[in-house]
């Protein structure tokens, strides 16, 4: 059924390539591949049915073969997968065999790439499931059921693979063969195709002269290095290791300038060049320097084959170090990146050099006589460049400067650096002079390290906390005072922390809510605030300072996780920690000199736990439940600073481990549906517009918007009345020729000279509706109000003291429950969220009270339902003790087996059965 | 460079001057050409624009200006007379290709080390008339100034006379060999500047500061017929 010339007729047809080009820089559609025997007009169908479920508008199907059609849809993946869902079920209750394909557009990425990898996802789709309809969805936006583009990008290596094949005349290029065609002929004629390889002179001198079987990925770049100039000497190099001496005096590597890395890959090594293309990643071809850049990775495959290997460990190292000699050389003998030396020299799995025997095969001799050369000029850049985001640094930064330390001593001469009076010059400033006290080195770079430090931090600390201080808020003279006067001990660095934090601005997400730990804009992120707090701490463990003791200790009382953080990122990777325990033993080490309370610390501890340690959660998890009362509430000072998505987690994950232990912040399902619900309200045109029937509601929509048939002259009638408050919408009602104004925003008035509305948005309604029916609604509640009436249903709901048909009643109107989702965009993060509090509410129907809520949409809630009932259903496979906690975090839907679907699914009925009893026959809302 | 003891001090930096027509029409000004006339590009490929050739094969370029209307009133204007292209221009992207006529690009040779190619190009210009005898040269490689006095010091002038040399990480600049330029100003090519302060050759300077144009400036004509006798404002 599956057209195996599918991606060459998309190449060819116009209409494709039409849609593919009109693709901007910003758009991210679905390209959704249809494979069916249904017809046309029985497709067609199909789609507006799921697109009516989805509430989506669609573009035309595009017909490429007589069973397969092309569809571009833009939409949010819940809404993408309620339209293929929703498809899907049409066409398979008309017993259409159907599979579809649907593959997320990365608008980073080219459009063809997409359409390749959505015919390959196609075919995959059609060849596993070849009696059964089903769909294949691969979507970037949906991290956590999102398949990845790898096993995409090797099928386009498979089909550079193919295209391998030298043809020695220059000839016209034949038409390509399908790509189904092309893997299956490398599948099934592999015995051949391994033949021809093997007939090959480069691989007959490997396999007659390597100790170790040939690899992929040597045979890969095999032809490459064979066919450089003295190629055969230098391939047997590769090999043997032999003749090095010979190759260096006769200047063949040296020589090995003259050739240009990408084009001759593309001349003799074409499954290289597409190799290389694919790191790179650039629309165009190659740059040399890119190749440089990127050379870790396109010898991923080659350095995993030969350096993580325990078999002829040797031969196959000294191979690997063969190879990068020549590309050293190829490379006109520029130092490789930091992930090949760390490779090479730091790497425990991998390393095979010292940092001397890398430096002599490696590092050019220095050729002018500068005090930092060009390129340890460029590396000092970017070092302070990458110290400028200080928030997104880890410990690789302290590698790189250790690097360079150890090729020159000058490095450390501020002298050298361009100076320009930034903060990132005091950090890395201080982070020298803590590896000078470290390694007991004190010259005259250390005198001047020290000098640049401290001669601005102070002033520079009181201009950063000044500049983000409340409009119209000066430093309290306090604050002042005890930051500038030098003879204070930092006793009181809590007091002081109290009156910085009354005039400190707060970031834009913690203005409107309470928060235990309020989010300063002088600690967010991006503020260079960072870069000092971070040069205290250096300064401090090079030789503590009473201003760097201060300023600690009151930013571990303003803000002791951010504070930690700053910290502690210095001696962890990025992504999984600490970097080794004797670092993490360092970091805890190095906080003895401060006063970091016991809660904070216990919550730092929390937080990291919870990420890269479960063992050690597990123990704080039981240190908190055993301890008595007062101590538990004495921690939750710290852990209740944590962000809400952490201090509920671990709360959760106590309730987990202890089914006893009671939720402290069941209360806070308040502030949460606040934030769900500051999403979900209605504005005043659709509150307005929600009162009328389908029917009888023509248009509520911007007035730039509206839809030509009603784009007609306005008129006045006697009756047309004003909005008692001010609003930003106007009522009309649609009377063939013109339209009616039937109610005026008072601070927007309809412009009667030249026929303008000023408003922003209208409500157009058909001709049968009265007046009455109009005007009765004309006292529309203010926001304020509405958003009290739905606070105060709500908690009348959720304590049981009125029904769910009541809430709705009150609310209907009010609320979009279209938006009711557990992971709601644009969503404040510093609220916490609903899920926790669901799945740990002890009360079971004051729990499906929360759920109805959130799934009372009649299409959206469903699937709200799903992912609801899937975390119920996992704590209690917990709780059974069926999974580890580890794993209970870590599973989705996805890794359930056939038992466990059938038993989540029986969930799901009861749980949409008790629902239903809940939400009755709720009230039809257009 | 002033700054430099070796080769490189023999070279100064390739830095281009900017087109700008304009002529006034009646109440209104028409802006004939401007620098995006002469900022070529091919044919994109693959949804991307390539900026690097490789010489196998002659390609197309065009201005990345599209203004169908300059397009008219060019044609209008200039009736059956070719339009003065620039015998030397850069082309679409981060510099690292260069389009020169064949008068001047036939006497430029390059050491295989430059790793430079050479790709046959053909023009449609501002009028969309077809224009031949053109050559990119595009620079796959940049090198460090220590490289160039390293690896290029024996390599005789003839065969690096134009070396795109690094300034940071992200940024580079082409330098010339003193006698290219001055045979270049002898043959009349207006597009280049011949005359430089001294912040502008001292190349350790450039690099420290890490931002470089290799923009000269404008040169601004008041018609269309002072652009086409190079007649300047």
């Amino acid at each position: 059924m599956f057209n195996e010339n599918l991606y060459s007729i998309c190449q060819n047809d116009p209409e494709v390539q039409q849609a593919l080009k009109a693709l901007g820089s910003y758009d991210n559609p679905c390209f959704v591949l249809v494979c069916s025997k249904a017809k046309r007009q029985q497709l067609h169908s199909a789609f507006t049915y799921g697109a009516t479920y989805a509430e989506m508008a669609l573009t035309e199907l595009i017909a490429l073969a007589p069973n397969t059609q092309l569809l571009l849809v833009e939409g949010e993946y819940s809404e993408i997968k309620i339209l293929v869902d929703a498809t899907l079920e049409y066409l398979k209750e008309n017993n259409q065999l159907t599979w579809m394909a649907v593959f997320r557009h990365n608008p980073i990425g080219q459009p063809s790439d997409t359409l390749r990898w959505n015919v390959t996802q196609l075919q995959q789709l059609i060849a596993d499931n070849r009696l059964h309809s089903r769909i294949a969805l691969n979507d970037y936006t949906d991290r956590q059921n999102w398949p990845g583009i790898k096993q995409y990008r090797e099928y386009d290596q498979v089909e550079g693979n193919e295209q391998k094949r030298p043809s020695q005349t220059a000839e016209q290029p034949k038409a390509k063969p399908s790509l189904f065609s092309r893997m299956l002929s490398k599948i099934f004629s592999h015995a051949a195709s391994t033949e021809n390889e093997h007939e090959a002179p480069y691989l007959q001198q490997a396999n007659a002269l390597l100790t170790f079987p040939l690899n992929d990925e040597l045979i890969e770049v095999a032809p490459f290095i064979y066919y450089l100039p003295a190629g055969d000497k230098l391939w047997h190099y590769v090999l043997t290791g032999e003749n090095g001496d010979t190759l260096r005096e006769q200047d063949l590597l040296l020589n090995l300038d003259h050739v240009l890395v990408a084009l001759h890959a593309k001349q003799h090594a074409p499954a290289f060049f597409q190799r290389i293309c694919c790191a790179v990643a650039t629309s165009g071809f190659p740059e040399q320097s890119e190749i440089q850049d990127m050379l870790d990775c396109i010898f991923e495959g080659l350095s995993d084959k030969l350096l993580k290997t325990q078999e002829s460990h040797q031969q196959k190292q000294g191979c690997y170090l063969r190879i990068l000699d020549i590309f050293y050389h190829l490379l006109d003998q520029t130092p490789f990146n930091e992930a090949i030396y760390e490779q090479l020299v730091e790497d425990e799995d991998t390393a095979c050099l010292n940092f001397e025997t890398y430096k002599q095969r490696f590092i050019p001799p220095e050729s002018v006589n500068d005090e930092l050369n060009v390129r340890q000029e460029q590396a000092m850049t970017e070092l302070l460049d990458d110290l400028e985001s200080v928030h997104g640094l880890d410990y690789s930064i302290l590698k790189r400067i250790t690097r360079l330390r150890s090729e020159t001593r000058n490095v450390c001469d501020p002298n050298l650096w361009q100076l320009q009076g930034n903060p990132n010059e005091g950090l890395l400033a201080a982070m020298m002079l803590a590896m000078d006290k470290h390694e007991n080195v004190h010259d005259q770079h250390s005198q001047a390290l020290l000098q640049l430090i401290d001669q601005h931090l102070l002033s520079a600390i009181l201009d950063n906390i000044s500049a983000e201080l409340k409009p119209k808020s000066t430093l309290p003279k306090v604050v002042k005072v005890w930051l500038e006067q030098a003879d204070l001990e930092a006793v009181n660095a809590k007091q002081i922390a109290v009156e910085l934090s009354a005039c400190l601005e707060l970031e834009n997400s913690h203005k409107q809510i309470q928060s235990a730990q309020p989010k300063y804009e002088l600690l967010s992120s991006i503020s260079d605030f960072h870069m000092l707090l971070a040069t205290c701490y250096w300064r401090s463990l090079a030789n503590p300072t009473s201003l760097t003791q201060r300023v600690i200790a009151l930013f571990l009382a303003l803000a002791p996780q951010v504070t930690l953080s700053n910290f502690a990122q210095f001696y962890c990777n990025r992504y999984n920690g600490f970097v080794t325990p004797r670092l993490q033993q360092d970091f805890y080490q190095s906080l003895q000199h401060y006063n970091v309370s016991e809660p904070d610390l216990f919550a730092f501890k929390v937080r990291y736990c919870q990420q890269y340690d479960m063992a050690e959660y597990l123990v704080l998890i039981a240190a908190y439940f055993q301890s008595e009362p007062a101590q538990r509430q004495y921690l939750e000072q710290g852990i209740l600073r944590l962000r809400p998505i952490c201090y509920q987690q671990f709360f959760a994950d106590v309730w987990r481990m202890n089914p006893s232990y009671i939720f402290t912040s069941a209360h806070e399902y308040v502030d949460i549906f606040q934030e769900i619900h500051r999403h979900a309200l209605r504005c005043d045109d659709e509150v307005f517009a929600t009162h009328f029937t389908k029917e009888q509601l023509l248009c509520v929509d911007y007035v730039e918007s509206i839809a030509k048939q009603y784009q007609l002259p306005i008129k006045l009638t006697a009756a047309t009345r004003v909005m008692p408050r001010d609003t930003n919408f106007t009522v009309l009602r649609y009377q063939k020729d013109h339209l009616e104004l039937l109610i005026d925003s008072p601070n927007r008035p309809f412009d009667r000279n030249e026929g303008f509305l000023n408003v922003l948005s209208v409500v157009i309604l058909a001709p049968d509706v009265t007046d009455k029916a109009v005007f009765s609604l004309i006292d529309l509640p203010p926001l304020e109000t509405r958003n009290e009436v739905i606070t105060q249903s709500l908690t009348q709901y959720i304590t049981g003291n009125i029904t769910f048909s009541d809430y709705q009643h009150a609310t209907k109107n009010y609320i979009d429950s279209k938006v009711y989702s557990l992971d709601i965009e644009g969503y404040n993060r510093d609220v916490g969220n609903i899920l926790p509090i669901i799945l740990t509410t002890q009360d079971a129907a004051k729990q499906l009270r929360l759920i109805s809520i959130l799934t009372s949409h009649p299409v959206r809630g469903k699937y709200v339902l799903n992912d609801i009932c899937l975390e119920l259903y996992l704590d209690k496979i917990f709780q059974a003790g069926h999974i580890t906690l580890d794993e209970r975090h870590a599973i989705r839907r996805k890794d359930l087996n056939d038992a466990a679907r059938k038993e989540l699914a029986t969930l799901q009925k009861k749980t949409t059965k008790q629902l239903a009893t809940l939400h009755g026959v709720g009230d039809a809302i257009c | 460079m002033l700054d430099m003891q070796g080769i490189l001090k023999e070279y100064r930096p390739l830095q281009m001057f900017s087109v700008d027509v304009c002529e006034k029409s009646g109440d209104e000004y028409i802006e004939y050409l401007n620098e995006y006339n002469f900022t070529w590009q091919p044919e994109p490929k693959d949804g991307g624009i390539a900026q690097l050739f490789t010489g196998e094969e002659p390609l197309t370029f065009h201005g990345k200006r599209s203004d169908p209307l300059a397009v008219k009133a060019l044609k209008a204007k200039l009736g059956n007379n070719p339009l003065r292209l620039p015998v030397i221009s850069f082309c679409w992207g981060q510099e690292q290709s260069i389009m020169l006529s064949n008068k001047i690009a036939d006497d430029i040779y390059f050491s295989p080390i430059l790793g430079v190619t050479r790709t046959p190009a053909t023009i449609i210009d501002a009028t969309k008339q077809t224009r031949s005898g053109y050559t990119v040269f595009s620079f796959h490689k940049v090198f460090s100034y220590a490289r160039v006095e390293s690896r290029l010091a024996d390599v005789p002038v003839a065969q690096r006379l134009m070396i795109r040399i690094q300034l940071t990480a992200h940024k580079s600049m082409y330098l010339v060999h003193q006698s290219l330029l001055t045979r270049w100003q002898a043959a009349g090519v207006t597009e280049l500047a011949y005359d430089f302060d001294n912040q502008s050759l001292n190349l350790k300077q450039l690099i420290k500061k890490g931002s470089y144009t290799s923009s000269a400036g404008y040169q601004t004509f008041d018609s269309l017929a002072d652009y086409q006798k190079c007649k300047l404002t």
